[in-house]
């Protein structure tokens, strides 16, 4: 009966029953059979209010919500232009800069696409890329910041698995311009334009001139938390203020009460959304941690496998698995609890951890069948997701390289953490 | 009649998310600055974590609106294509009951809590009662409720029309 009623879950979770009411019904059937109190699993729920840097998820979103829907991708867009648009490439390579800036703020939701895919498409096309070739990159670029500072997973993995959020933030640097380099080298490689940018220095100091508020954003939030002068939370309380009085009061691009009110709306929608499913995945772990089953798996991996490298090859692969059928936020509560230990028995650095999962989950974002990042491109650019799966192959591939290098070199995530 | 109260609550919950926001907000600040000065509330913290949980339901029954809460959505997009029309709509009926049944197990379960909370419970920062900050749960999974309830009387509305 039990088995039968998972398989129900399992079915209309398949079927598009949202993932915390999938772990819901499965909590309360668990704790039916275990005859637990379903009061356990509100009891669990509550813990979400004392986790110390919850604060910093709705604020990093909020903040990034307002910098999208403000002017701030036109002016990033023409500074980084002015700057490096003379190289080959440069265009490309831009689009990768600017998208991995506004992945870290926006937490990879989707709105780096929809905010500058239109914008960067045009230009890149524009500068003599192909159609395929500029899809493939804008839909990648929607997932490429998500190991910087202060991106919403690297936050959540660092409430789920206990791990310092400023270490994390710390371990993301390398790896994090790693996938950028990997991928600029490609779009440099690929260029096929003629027609290249001359470099003016006019347009450079007029790049940085408009674009002179937004600039120190990331060294408010980096320089204040490594300098120990604020904390994580404290840094998105002030990045908000800061946010707002850029946009509304500095360039006057928002109004404070026609557009901050219905951009809070829109970004709390998807702070809910995520933060409900860690509700009831808390719920949920922890069941399956006092059944034990992360000891049974370890129990199970080490009858199989004794080798650290033999592991880590097989993480990945289990990791790019989950991350082509579950979304990266639902993957952290679930998964990340259940890996914690093995991983920790095979020596490997749990900071190193946090690195390799997320950028499994990172590649996730455009691996087949529903990478999300395909389906949003779909959407916003009108063409067939197969049409992207073919133009993202390339940059799926280069990706994976980058995440084995990420893997087997555990000084590229914890050099700068001394 | 439906969308007039979806219309109604939708507002309803907004205004709340931006109450709460710029209470956050505000106290946040206070907070930070207090703190430069070496001066501290300590009740800021906890109450402004309780408003993110808070927060929480109410991104939440936003996001049923929006239809933004994440899912595993493989068989619905192949769903919508135009010839399983009919057949999409019946699924999104059974669906939605299906996560309205979800969402009143979880409004049991944090009730539950309650109860308990209301015997058992202790004084917490400001003088308020542990179960005044553990009501936040049944308040909220109330809310999704009334949110799921209405988004399941629309879809019937609906396949009636």
């Amino acid at each position: 009966m039990e088995v039968f009623l998972y398989l129900i879950i399992l079915l209309f979770a398949f079927l598009g029953t949202p993932i915390f009411i999938v772990m819901a019904l499965g909590t309360a059937v668990a704790f039916y059979f275990a005859q637990i109190d379903l009061s356990a699993m509100a009891i669990e729920i509550y813990r979400l209010a004392s986790a110390p840097t919850i604060l910093t998820i709705p604020l990093f979103t909020l903040a990034g919500y307002i910098m999208a829907q403000s002017n701030s991708p036109k002016r990033l867009v023409t500074l980084a232009n002015a700057s490096l648009g003379w190289l080959p490439g440069g265009v490309s390579v831009v689009s990768l800069i600017i998208c991995a800036f506004f992945t870290a703020f926006t937490g990879a939701s989707g709105v780096t696409i929809i905010a500058l895919g239109g914008l960067l498409l045009p230009m890149l096309i524009q500068q003599g890329q192909t159609e395929k070739f500029s899809l493939g990159l804008i839909t990648t670029s929607g997932s490429l910041g998500l190991l910087f500072a202060p991106s919403l997973p690297l936050i959540l993995y660092g409430i789920v698995a206990k791990v310092s959020i400023e270490k994390l933030f710390i371990a993301g640097i390398i790896p994090g311009t790693l996938l950028i380099i990997v991928l600029s080298i490609y779009s440099i490689y690929k260029n096929d334009s003629k027609t290249r940018v001359q470099f003016n220095s006019k347009n450079l100091v007029e790049g940085i001139y408009q674009a002179r508020y937004e600039l120190p954003i990331p060294f408010i939030v980096l320089g204040g938390i490594y300098s120990g002068l604020i904390t994580p939370t404290e840094a998105s309380v002030l990045t908000v203020f800061y946010v707002i009085l850029i946009e509304c009061f500095l360039y006057r691009d928002l109004d404070l009460i026609k557009d901050i009110p219905s951009i809070a709306k829109e970004s709390m929608s998807l702070v809910g959304a995520i933060l409900i499913i860690l509700c009831c995945a808390l719920a949920l772990t922890n069941y399956l941690v006092d059944e034990e089953i992360p000891m049974q798996m370890l129990a199970f991996i080490k009858e199989h496998v004794s080798n650290k490298y033999v592991f880590l090859i097989l993480l990945n692969i289990f990791l790019l698995g989950v991350g082509a059928v579950m979304d990266i936020f639902s993957a952290i509560v679930v998964v990340v609890p259940l890996i914690l230990p093995i991983a920790a028995d095979f020596g490997i650095d749990p900071i190193h951890l946090a690195i390799i999962f997320l950028t499994n989950l990172e590649i996730g974002y455009i691996t087949p069948p529903i990478g999300i990042n395909l389906f949003i491109s779909s959407f916003r650019f009108d063409r067939s997701v197969i049409e992207l799966y073919k133009s993202t192959f390339p940059f799926l591939i280069l990706l994976i390289f980058a995440l084995l290098l990420i893997t087997f070199i555990p000084e590229l995530s914890l050099f700068l953490l001394g | 009649m439906i969308k007039e109260i979806d219309n109604f609550f939708n507002k309803f919950i907004s205004v709340l998310i931006i109450l709460s926001l710029t209470i956050i907000l505000s106290i946040s600040i206070i907070n930070i600055v207090g703190r430069w000065f070496s001066f501290s509330l300590l009740w800021i913290d906890p109450l402004v974590r309780h408003l993110v949980l808070f927060l929480t339901f109410l991104g939440g029954a936003q996001a049923i609106s929006s239809n933004q809460h994440i899912k595993i959505d493989l068989l619905s997009r192949y769903l919508e294509k135009e010839e399983h029309h009919y057949f999409a709509k019946i699924i999104d009926l059974v669906l939605a009951a299906t996560m309205l049944l979800g969402i009143l197990i979880l409004f049991y379960s944090s009730w539950n809590f309650l109860q308990v909370e209301i015997e058992f419970g202790k004084e917490e920062f400001f003088g308020l009662h542990s179960s005044v900050l553990v009501g936040i749960l049944p308040l909220g999974f109330m809310i999704l409720t009334i949110k799921q309830l209405l988004k399941v009387l629309e879809l019937i509305s609906i396949g009636r029309n």
